[in-house]
């Protein structure tokens, strides 16, 4: 039997991102649901289970911490592994809200930077996924 | 009785010595020089109370003396009511104090010629005289009397008013003074012989020198409102003088003569040169105070000036630090605006990016058009390198403040 490809949920509230890191994901093999906003992204997040959730800290109406929360309360233990997309992080100054020690600290997995490479995100998922 | 009348002259000689002496230094103020006229007219008044009061064969004469006596006494109370008047400033009165003057010359002129008054009246005159007299100008004369001392308790309880320390006190108990002298003076010396009791008549130059003379004295001493020490000095000296002087009339043979009028002369110039010294002394006294009062003003005054410079350059200092926080918080916001500015580049060129990647990747693009997105890539990531470099430096500038 085949093993399935992981499943991943994108939740950011800018469609372009949905789309480019969809696409790039798509195409780097593994299946893809994209979500629009922190409500959106926690009802697809309870229907399908996702094996990874990259989620964008930054989002207008519902940051990304709380929707993590929200998540990680709804499915206790048996939370899927989150990953924060993040503008910031180019140094570790006030303005950069999320470094990796933050991310575990609240209970995320990693984070990635949006602005990094787009080959170079999708071996960091790969790293994450394989662990 | 008798005894008051042998004391009479020294009575007599204190309040002349006390009217010389503040005739002598009241010169420069007119106020001074009145309120030595008025204790000069107390001794002319007190010198009239002897001679009222002497043994007269002639009744014309007695008449004349009695006379003198009033009008002393009138001019006393006048020249006190001119003292309330400029003491210790004038105020434009002038007018009010011709009008009582006036009044106060046709009274005297009264007590004088009674008999001008009296043949408008009736054609009797001697026998009308003694009636006018009683009837008519005695009681204005003692009501004028009191008129004078309370219109001049009111001028000075008016300027008592506006007077403070020193002044005020020394004025306090001259009026004090003159009130009881005054009241007493015209009730002892007027109205109880009026009515034929002299009991207090001789009595009553002691009252008025130990209340009037005595305020001026105790005032004087109490308040130095002259100093004391050439008073004292001058008076002595001159006690010494009359003392010597009285002396040579009263001795005998030319030994005794020449004896005391070179005493005399030789008091006199020891006296001037006493006088003239201690004078010297007094007056450098007086300027060492005054330049030692003129430093502490000086003092004071520094004092405030350095508290009011102090106040001033707190001020500055607290504007000069609210500008100095503006300008830290303006270069915050600026340095806040470029970093979200920044921020607000890279993603739409991370989006640009994005899916320029995905525009090679997906779409099998023919040669020329992949080296077209190629070329666009390049130029993307030039791009996104800066912008990040520029970030980069904004927040080390930003984390070097916050240092």
């Amino acid at each position: 039997m085949i093993k399935k490809a992981p499943l991943i949920l994108i939740i950011d509230d800018n469609k372009d991102f949905l789309e480019i890191f969809g696409a790039k994901l798509e195409s780097a093999g593994y299946r893809i649901v994209k979500a629009l906003g922190g409500d959106d992204g926690l009802l697809e997040a309870k229907k399908i289970s996702p094996d990874l959730i990259l989620l964008d800290v930054e989002m207008p109406k519902e940051s990304g911490i709380k929707v993590l929360s929200r998540i990680n309360s709804e499915f206790g233990r048996k939370s899927p592994r989150i990953v924060f997309l993040t503008n910031y992080g180019e140094s570790e100054n006030e303005h950069s809200i999320i470094d990796k020690k933050f991310a575990i600290d609240i209970g995320a997995t990693d984070y990635i930077k949006k602005n990094d490479d787009l080959d170079s995100i999708v071996s960091q998922i790969n790293d994450i996924l394989a662990i | 009785m008798n005894i008051f009348i042998t004391l009479l002259p020294f009575v007599i000689a204190i309040n002349l010595l006390f009217s010389g002496v503040l005739y002598f230094h009241g010169r420069r103020e007119k106020a001074v020089t009145l309120y030595s006229l008025i204790v000069f007219f107390v001794t002319l008044w007190s010198l009239s109370v002897l001679f009222v009061v002497a043994p007269y064969t002639s009744f014309g004469i007695f008449k004349v003396v009695t006379k003198l006596h009033f009008a002393t006494g009138q001019t006393a109370y006048f020249a006190f009511f001119l003292f309330a008047i400029y003491y210790p400033t004038r105020k434009t009165q002038l007018l009010y104090t011709l009008a009582i003057s006036f009044i106060n010359m046709v009274i005297l002129g009264m007590i004088f010629y009674p008999s001008l008054f009296i043949q408008s009246f009736q054609n009797t005159p001697i026998l009308s005289e003694r009636i006018v007299f009683h009837q008519i100008v005695f009681p204005i004369f003692i009501f004028w009397l009191y008129t004078l001392l309370v219109l001049g308790e009111i001028e000075i309880i008016r300027k008592l008013a506006n007077m403070q320390g020193t002044q005020r006190k020394s004025l306090k108990y001259i009026a004090i003074g003159v009130f009881i002298a005054g009241i007493v003076g015209a009730l002892f010396n007027a109205i109880f012989p009026f009515f034929g009791d002299f009991r207090f008549f001789a009595l009553n130059p002691f009252i008025v020198t130990v209340t009037f003379t005595g305020a001026g004295i105790f005032t004087l001493m109490k308040y130095k409102l002259f100093n004391i020490k050439i008073i004292t000095t001058e008076l002595l000296t001159f006690s010494i003088w009359a003392f010597i002087l009285m002396k040579l009339f009263l001795v005998e043979g030319i030994e005794n003569i020449l004896i005391n009028s070179s005493l005399l002369a030789i008091v006199i110039v020891f006296g001037i040169i006493l006088i003239r010294s201690v004078r010297l002394e007094v007056r450098q006294k007086e300027q060492l105070e005054k330049v030692s009062e003129d430093l502490r003003d000086l003092k004071d005054n520094l004092e405030v000036k350095i508290q009011e410079q102090t106040i001033e350059i707190k001020r500055a200092y607290d504007v000069e630090k609210k500008a100095r926080i503006e300008l830290v918080e303006l270069d915050k916001a600026q340095d806040q605006f470029l970093l979200t500015t920044q921020h607000h580049l890279r993603t739409p060129l991370t989006i640009l990016k994005g899916y320029l990647a995905i525009l090679k990747e997906k779409f099998s693009l023919p040669e020329k058009a992949l080296n077209t997105v190629s070329e666009m890539q390049e130029s993307a990531e030039i791009m996104s390198q800066s912008v990040n470099k520029l970030l980069q430096v904004t927040e080390l500038k930003v984390k070097n403040k916050t240092l």
